[in-house]
């Protein structure tokens, strides 16, 4: 889990007085979002290319349907 | 006898094009509802009631006029907080934009009222849309339950009358799961049908537009309104299927139903997988093939939702959250800030996780042409609970347990249609989902509507919660 330490990178609680606490709160939710995405590792991603938008929709980067 | 609040879209555009119903009398009616149940309900952020009956008022000018009208021609609608319209105050239920108002139309918008349909309000929302509580609105079928989100001011409004219909945003079940709580269809279209312009971003890769309201054939009628190619939205598609518009008629001969047999009846209450079943066996009375399958990696759908929405969030907040970050509340700020938390190579992971779910979804769709699940595996839950709990001794968090077996067809990007199919044994709706193939609406929304002509107001339940002076539907307490 990451450290709850009050100067962790890019967190905006440190204006407040129960920062700590909602900092701790945010590392540890990130560290448990992580730990979900990390059941992936299961899969076989040998090979296989990511599903930005336009690969969602059917299309190329270029906008035409495949 | 029915008030004209009462009436469905589809009915209440035939009777003010009939000349039957005046736009003024609906409106009228519509506003009234409004006033008698807001006090209960708190459905709306903004009611734009003058402006409504300006509108009303010349829709009925069109009409004695003999103009060519719209296919919503006079339809009071209420729009989510997160769809901007212009010169109405656009929150997002948020304080963050509490003062915002939005200076153009969002696409969805801009399209209603081309099609002559009129907005009432603006409806409450989970903050941003990141939640599925909607915790500022009760469920108008008993109000200690949730109603649903993160659109659930739009599903109270339609479920009492106080719009006809509404539009909600769906990035991993906020249509479909507020739909399923308050006994209405919900339909979150293919990824790109509707255009997102002018809409507060949640999550790009996974948010989506799609109606709330009383019948199939209603869900059909705004979708065709709403629908079309826009620039402004890069994920903008057309569909090259025309839409079915009209009554259930027909069968469902040579339509293969999918009968999942794993993950969507696993950790199900009872009478919903019960409902499902039962609806699923009325669709086979119809025509209907049913055909076991076993749905693919199943077992990576939650992370792989998670590895898309907490980085994309946050990224879609960033501004926000450099600059007035006191301004969300905590358990959202909590959850943007966890977002900015999530390395590169970890979305990267669940986007290579999202091709593989929607390469086998798509080997999936050449057996089957709809998959029959459960839309929520619970009825509306407590609005004291945070957890759900199963005889098993599995739990989950509610937002796991609300999002799970709608938040496939957000990562798939595959239409999905949530329908009444009868109650609990606590009054409260149950909703079936059916999902359908990459841009195949019109079956869809067939299929639906059939269903819907077959059964009748009594199994799909979609009278509406009568709220004051009356011994049916809501209860206060």
């Amino acid at each position: 889990m990451p450290s709850p330490s009050r100067s962790a990178p890019g967190t905006s609680f440190g204006d407040r007085p129960e920062a700590d606490l909602l900092q701790y709160r945010a590392a540890e939710l990130a560290a448990r979002i992580t730990s979900i995405i990390r059941t992936l590792d299961a899969l076989d991603l040998t090979g296989t290319a990511p599903a930005p938008v336009f690969t969602v929709t059917g299309r190329g980067a270029t906008g035409r349907l495949r | 006898m029915t008030q004209p609040c009462e009436l469905t879209a589809a009915a209440a555009a035939e009777a003010i094009a009939a000349k039957e119903l005046s736009p003024v009398e609906l409106t009228e009616s519509v506003l009234q509802r409004a006033a008698d149940t807001e006090d209960t309900l708190n459905a709306f952020v903004t009611r734009t009631a003058e402006a409504a009956r300006a509108r009303a008022a010349q829709a009925e000018r069109d009409v004695m006029a003999g103009r060519p009208l719209g296919p919503l021609h006079g339809v009071p609608f209420a729009l989510k907080d997160n769809i901007d319209a212009s010169g109405v105050l656009t929150t997002a239920s948020s304080a963050l934009w509490a003062e915002r108002v939005p200076a153009e139309d969002s696409a969805v918008m801009d399209r209603l009222t081309a099609a002559g349909a009129i907005l009432v309000g603006k409806t409450e929302m989970h903050e941003f849309a990141y939640g599925l509580i909607t915790p500022q609105t009760a469920n108008p079928w008993a109000r200690d339950r949730i109603a649903g989100g993160s659109s659930g001011g739009s599903a109270a409004a339609v479920a009492v009358g106080s719009a006809t219909f509404a539009l909600g945003t769906d990035t991993a079940g906020s249509v479909r799961v507020p739909a399923s709580f308050n006994g209405l269809v919900g339909l979150k279209p293919t990824y790109g049908v509707v255009s997102r312009f002018g809409v507060a971003p949640l999550s790009w890769s996974m948010d989506h537009v799609g109606p709330l309201t009383r019948s199939v054939q209603d869900a059909a009628l705004v979708l065709h309104a709403i629908s079309g190619q826009d620039p402004r939205d890069p994920a903008s598609v057309v569909s090259p299927h025309p839409p079915r518009l009209g009554t259930g008629s027909g069968d469902l001969r040579g339509v293969r139903v999918g009968v999942p047999a794993n993950y969507f009846f696993e950790h199900v209450e009872t009478p919903v997988a019960d409902a499902v079943h039962r609806a699923t066996a009325r669709l086979v009375e119809l025509g209907a093939t049913p055909v076991d399958v076993t749905v693919p990696l199943t077992t990576y759908v939650i992370p792989t939702l998670w590895g898309h929405v907490a980085p994309e969030a946050a990224a879609a907040h960033d501004e926000h959250l450099r600059h007035h970050p006191e301004l969300f509340g905590d358990g959202l700020r909590t959850l943007l800030e966890a977002g900015r938390m999530i390395t590169a190579d970890t979305y990267l992971r669940a986007q290579r996780g999202r091709s593989l779910i929607r390469e086998a979804w798509r080997e999936l769709f050449t057996t089957i042409d709809v998959l029959a699940t459960p839309t929520v595996a619970a009825t509306a839950p407590l609005r004291s609970q945070t957890e759900m709990r199963w005889d098993d001794g599995y739990t989950e968090d509610i937002t796991d347990g609300l999002l799970r077996l709608t938040s496939p067809a957000n990562i798939t990007g595959l239409p999905a249609l949530s329908l009444p199919v009868g109650e609990d044994h606590h009054g409260l709706p149950i909703g079936m989902q059916l999902i359908g193939n990459h841009l195949a609406e019109p079956d869809l929304l067939h299929i639906g509507q059939v269903y819907e002509a077959a059964c009748g107001d009594e199994e799909t339940r979609r009278r509406a919660p009568l709220l004051s002076g009356s011994s049916s539907g809501f209860r206060p307490q």
